[in-house]
């Protein structure tokens, strides 16, 4: 879908209250990095959410 | 039955918008996990794009689970468990620590221009419908109804069920295929 018409439907939940629209923060896209994290004792994150693989 | 179209990380053109899946995220953001790598080069290219970004309001709720049980096994990246208690209170103790993880997430959403979708009746009904007719688990069938409901049909998982689902564009890099043809 083009991106006008998909910004028209999400802002038309919007208005519906079917979605919530949250703006990109200015300060996060200006740094622009994802920050990511290592657990120790080796847990899988997915495996907990998603179950066994 | 017209199963659903697979996309590698790098195909062109990107859609206008995706729905996120939860172990899309997670292998996003934990360093551990499998396929880290190509799932933020992939996050990076949706930022880069302009792409907006689709979640239920599940998903929060998904990742405290997993954080949840890090918490409890006391797997802390090393950065957080070395800090100071500063209370004497447990309780008061782990929320501080849940609301670290929870932060995790908030950034790496903060990047895009993005809708939490709701699950509201309508939701539901649809999600039910969708997991009778492809034998979807229940939350991947909210995922599914979402997608349906919002018209934006690019899902990003790397679970394998979600390519039965037909009329989804699933972002996937092939992993669902290689995970199969590792238990083989």
């Amino acid at each position: 879908m083009a991106k006008r018409s998909v910004g028209r439907r999400l802002d038309s939940l919007s208005k519906t209250g079917a979605a919530v629209h949250h703006r990109r923060s200015v300060k996060a896209a200006r740094d622009g990095r994802i920050r990511t994290f290592k657990l120790s004792k080796g847990i899988k994150l997915e495996k907990v959410v998603k179950g066994k693989r | 039955m017209a199963p659903a179209q697979e996309h590698s990380f790098d195909d062109e053109p990107l859609p206008a918008a995706v729905v996120f899946d939860s172990d899309f995220v997670i292998n996003v953001l934990h360093e551990n996990e499998e396929f880290h790598g190509e799932c933020t080069e992939f996050a990076y290219r949706l930022f880069d794009n302009d792409v907006a970004v689709l979640y239920l309001n599940l998903l929060r709720v998904d990742f405290w689970q997993g954080w949840r049980r890090a918490v409890n096994a006391r797997g802390l990246p090393p950065e957080v468990a070395s800090q100071p208690m500063l209370m004497t209170d447990p309780a008061a103790e782990r929320e501080r620590w849940y609301r670290h993880g929870d932060e995790y997430l908030k950034t790496l959403l903060s990047l895009y221009d993005r809708y939490e979708v709701r699950i509201g009746p309508r939701l539901l009904d649809r999600a039910l419908r969708l997991m009778a007719r492809y034998n979807l688990k229940s939350h991947d069938a909210c995922v599914a109804a979402a997608a349906f409901h919002t018209e934006v049909t690019d899902v990003v998982s790397l679970d394998k069920d979600f390519l039965r689902v037909e009329g989804l564009h699933v972002w996937n890099n092939g992993i669902p295929g290689r995970r199969a043809a590792r238990r083989r």
